[in-house]
């Protein structure tokens, strides 16, 4: 999936015009939250954490609490399922 | 009833009781300091790594150790419910430090179980690890044994969690970079697709940033290549 990098490597979902595309796996059936919640500093760059430490691509790596953007992902398909469940409800299919 | 630090005046003099206290042990050689932003106190030099600094007062302090370009530093709070405080501080917790590997998360392996498949890797199958430790280096190799697989990558890790809470960094250094690719992982269960945090190996300094994980979670290589040998120096958890 194409993902996008702000100026700190941060992922998000939708490019705002100045950020950069990068096409990886490891989000792949990861929620918008979830995404959005890492850094990828990609191959060749660095990021300087804000204690000076240098961090050089390719790392992936979540700057938000993992604790909230694994709670985030769990009711993404918690919803997912449910939408799914109702879904085929409409279509006559008993799960 | 609150806790007090009691101090021998020698020579019969008794003893003086002090309310406010924060005891610190830190690595020989370092220097300690506390400040509260309007007083500072440093401990002796050649302390030998612990001293208590017994005229704070209730504020907030900060703690800081450092040693050449280590630095660490926490925060402590004193307050009339809380006269005392005591830290153990140290800049890194060491999985390969100076020839020794350490024992704390059981032993190294492929894994608690062996072998695990990965849902995108093929199968890891038919494959060991080889470790042994020489002339100070951690050298970890697949090795094939016997089967027929066209997948040859392997998830080598500590058995038991590391505790990730107060960790800001993995650093891992080797002798020599692998060819293909190969990773620092985090996981939080072995198995899963790319695991929760990863930096490509692709020089001989390599660092992770996990200061967004709290808890437990598994440590890890992983190598690609039957007959792959990673080289380590140097692998530790830095605070």
């Amino acid at each position: 999936m194409i993902i996008y990098l702000d100026s700190d490597y941060k992922c998000h979902v939708t490019n705002d015009g100045t950020m950069l595309p990068v096409d990886t796996d490891f989000f792949d059936g990861k929620c918008q939250k979830f995404i959005e919640g890492y850094r990828f500093v990609p191959d060749g760059a660095v990021w300087v954490r804000d204690d000076g430490v240098e961090f050089h691509g390719e790392m992936i790596a979540p700057w938000k609490d993992f604790t909230e953007l694994e709670q985030a992902q769990a009711a993404w398909e918690h919803e997912q399922f449910a939408e799914m469940q109702t879904a085929l409800g409409i279509l006559g299919v008993s799960v | 009833m609150g806790e007090c630090f009691l101090y021998g005046n020698g020579g019969g003099g008794g003893l003086n009781i002090k309310e406010y206290a924060i005891s610190v042990t830190f690595p020989v050689g370092s220097e300690c300091t506390v400040t509260d932003g309007v007083k500072t106190f440093k401990a002796k030099t050649g302390s030998g790594g612990a001293w208590i600094f017994d005229k704070v007062y209730a504020a907030t302090w900060t703690v800081t150790i450092t040693k050449g370009s280590d630095t660490l530093s926490k925060a402590v709070t004193l307050s009339a419910d809380h006269k005392t405080e005591h830290l153990d501080l140290a800049y890194a917790v060491p999985l390969f430090v100076d020839g020794v590997l350490t024992d704390a998360y059981g032993a190294f392996g492929m894994n608690a179980t062996g072998y695990k498949p990965m849902s995108n890797a093929g199968d890891f199958n038919g494959y060991n690890l080889v470790q042994t430790i020489t002339d100070n280096e951690l050298q970890l190799k697949l090795s094939r044994s016997g089967t027929t697989k066209n997948q040859s990558a392997g998830i080598m890790n500590f058995h038991k969690p590391c505790d990730l809470t107060e960790i800001k960094t993995i650093s891992l250094d080797i002798a020599e970079i692998p060819d293909g690719n190969n990773y620092v992982r985090i996981y939080q269960t072995i198995g899963n697709k790319s695991g929760d945090a990863i930096a490509k190996i692709e020089a001989l300094h390599t660092e992770l940033d996990v200061s967004g994980f709290t808890g437990g979670y598994f440590v890890v290589l992983t190598a690609q290549g039957s007959g792959k040998t990673i080289r380590v120096t140097d692998w530790r958890m830095v605070m």
